[in-house]
């Protein structure tokens, strides 16, 4: 059995989801309802760079900031360059992805446990330059008056971006771009180099794997799409400001991931789906939501250590217990070669 | 006033903001040097520190009649109670996972989530103020410093005085460093593991809830105060390097006189880009801290 290939019916499930995606807002009227999935298809963005980095084996708490800069890049670009959503939305996922290797190449040299931290201090450290430079991204208030995307008219196409559902259809496509993208990564070679890195990192780099290049590429790729998710959020908010982007909001990346379970793509999307639905449909109760999610957050990684993802292996009874990140027999295998 | 009672006056902020850090971080070194756990729900037991404080000191709820008196006892139940809710915690969500530090990250991260909002939802958002019983400055050499102020250098540096001389002096002591150097060799020596762990963790919390108890009346206390304090704790434990509590506290006067003087002379803002940013440079340049063996 392939790593993670999927099988015809995982295939099948999937067009159907997909089919029933595209034919959503023929049923859903309602904008705050769209509202909630566009957040959900942002999120789920965001989450799956979040995934990559943790099959390298470490907790990336600059997604965050990351996402805030692709932000801000975007805005900008849109706001004092005059450029096209559609231009600015590719340079920022760019701008974000040449971030991520000066970033990248020191931090992720060292230890895991410091990592973490030292990516939440860089989060913290752009959200201050957010804050001072106000001259230029507008201080405590952020940037208001980011304009929408552009028209498209294209032969018979011809979408203007008032209401919700053209952004609907947009995030849609850019995560369905991210969701395929990964899924093609997870099955090449060098996503089974990232797997194989956590396993037995001495024995990677006896084998010639170079462990700091692959986990630059991992965080790179995982900073482009934040970049693009970032853009897609400043444009379709058109208001940023840096208290969108505090070390919460990477906490909040990081739960997605853990509960929605690491083995597989669909692991992050269904952890934003789930835990932000459900904070939506617990929003009657207000404060009490996040006593909610801390909770479950927990019981999961207490009873379900591969996340939802896991749920019908457990059901089965197929798996033994494993580790933080549910790693399947052959790459065991493949790093004993 | 002329440029050196500014330099005096940052001198000594600089030292009561090192102080209240040193409670909160050294607490945090001790949970990590003896059970590798990082704890981010840290920043929220100084948060229930500060509550502590302003439920039965400012709320008036001890029946004692001296105001200086009410407030050390008040601060000592608030350190007993949040300690023991610590020590729950421990028990039952960090030791499931332990040896998984990855794990225990996230399950802090929840139990942070957990408290901020059970705060919440118990005591509003609203920001909620007391005075300190010490009222007053002490003048020295042109230099006025509060006494509330002075009060929090005193007892933090009481506290970490305490902590340190149970650490290095006592039999406890002795055997949490024990564990904290080699779990399996100290439980051959009849160590008991678990009530060890305990033992950190509930002086690690306790040291947190006494920082939120002497910053609260200076201040004020509300459900998410604990989150900025925890990042620049975090920034203290690593340039002291992890487990070591003299480099804790030399890590606590660096970032502490660092936020001081740059927040007085460039902009609060600036101080923590410098504050994060040296953290950066340090874990690059020397991964185990400045005073760590790595």
């Amino acid at each position: 059995m392939a790593v993670n290939k999927l099988n015809n019916k995982g295939f099948v499930l999937f067009l159907f989801l997909v089919v029933i995606a595209f034919l959503a807002p023929l049923v859903i009227t309602n904008s705050y309802t769209l509202h909630i999935l566009i957040t959900i298809f942002i999120w789920s963005m965001l989450t799956l760079g979040i995934r990559l980095i943790m099959l390298v084996g470490h907790l990336n708490a600059a997604q965050a900031g990351i996402f805030g800069m692709g932000a801000y890049a975007s805005a900008l670009l849109a706001i004092r360059l005059d450029l096209s959503f559609w231009l600015a939305l590719p340079l920022a996922g760019i701008f974000c992805a040449l971030l991520a290797i000066p970033i990248g190449y020191p931090t992720l040299r060292i230890k895991g446990t410091y990592f973490v931290m030292a990516t939440f201090a860089l989060t913290e450290v752009f959200r201050m330059i957010w804050m001072r430079w106000s001259g230029l991204f507008g201080g405590p208030r952020g940037i208001s008056g980011i304009p929408r995307p552009d028209a498209i008219n294209f032969l018979w196409l011809n979408i203007r971006f008032v209401g919700k559902v053209p952004f609907y259809y947009l995030g849609l496509i850019l995560m369905l771009i991210t969701i395929i993208f990964m899924y093609r990564i997870d099955n090449s070679r060098i996503g089974k180099t990232f797997r194989c890195i956590p396993q037995a990192e001495l024995l990677a780099e006896c084998i010639g794997i170079n462990i700091l290049k692959h986990k630059v590429i991992a965080l790179v790729i995982g900073s482009f799409f934040a970049g693009m998710a970032g853009s897609f959020y400043a444009h379709y908010s058109t208001y940023i400001s840096p208290w969108d982007y505090t070390w919460m909001k990477s906490t909040q990346m990081l739960m997605y991931a853990v509960v929605g379970g690491t083995s597989a793509v669909a692991g992050p999307v269904l952890g934003s789906f789930v835990l932000i639905g459900l904070e939506e449909w617990l929003r009657p109760l207000q404060e009490y939501v996040p006593i909610f999610t801390g909770v479950i957050l927990i019981l999961v990684l207490r009873f379900l250590p591969g996340g939802l993802l896991s749920i019908p292996e457990k059901v089965s009874g197929l798996t033994k217990k494993e580790g933080f990140i549910t790693i399947p027999k052959r790459i065991r295998a493949f790093t004993k070669r | 006033m002329s440029l050196g009672q500014i330099i005096l006056q940052t001198f000594v902020n600089g030292v009561m903001s090192s102080m209240v850090l040193i409670l909160i971080a050294s607490g945090l070194c001790l949970i990590f040097g003896i059970m590798r756990v990082v704890n981010f729900a840290h920043g929220e037991f100084y948060m229930l520190g500060g509550f502590g404080a302003w439920l039965l000191f400012g709320q008036q709820l001890l029946p004692i009649e001296s105001s200086v008196l009410r407030y050390v006892v008040a601060v000592m139940i608030t350190m007993m109670v949040v300690a023991l809710m610590g020590i729950l915690v421990e028990r039952y969500l960090f030791r499931p996972f332990r040896g998984d530090i990855r794990a225990t990250i996230i399950v802090g991260t929840g139990v942070m989530y957990i408290l901020q909002a059970t705060t919440l939802v118990g005591f509003g958002i609203r920001d909620k103020a007391f005075g300190s019983p010490f009222s007053g400055a002490v003048r020295i050499s042109g230099v006025s410093i509060s006494q509330e102020r002075l009060a929090v250098v005193i007892f933090g540096a009481i506290f970490t005085t305490i902590m340190y001389f149970f650490i290095q002096k006592t039999k406890l002591g002795l055997s949490m460093r024990a564990v904290a150097q080699d779990e399996e060799a100290a439980s051959l020596q009849g160590i008991n593991i678990s009530k060890t762990f305990s033992l950190a963790m509930g002086i690690g919390i306790a040291m947190a809830a006494a920082g939120g108890a002497l910053m609260a009346p200076i201040y004020y206390v509300n459900p998410y105060m604990g989150v900025e304090p925890i990042m620049k704790a975090f920034v203290v434990i690593i340039l002291g390097g992890m487990g070591s509590l003299p480099g804790t506290v030399i890590g606590g006067f660096i970032v502490g006189f660092i936020e001081s003087f740059a927040s007085t002379f460039i902009s609060p803002h600036v101080a923590l880009m410098i504050v994060f940013l040296l953290l950066i440079v340090v874990l690059i340049v020397r991964p185990g801290g400045i005073f760590g063996r790595e």
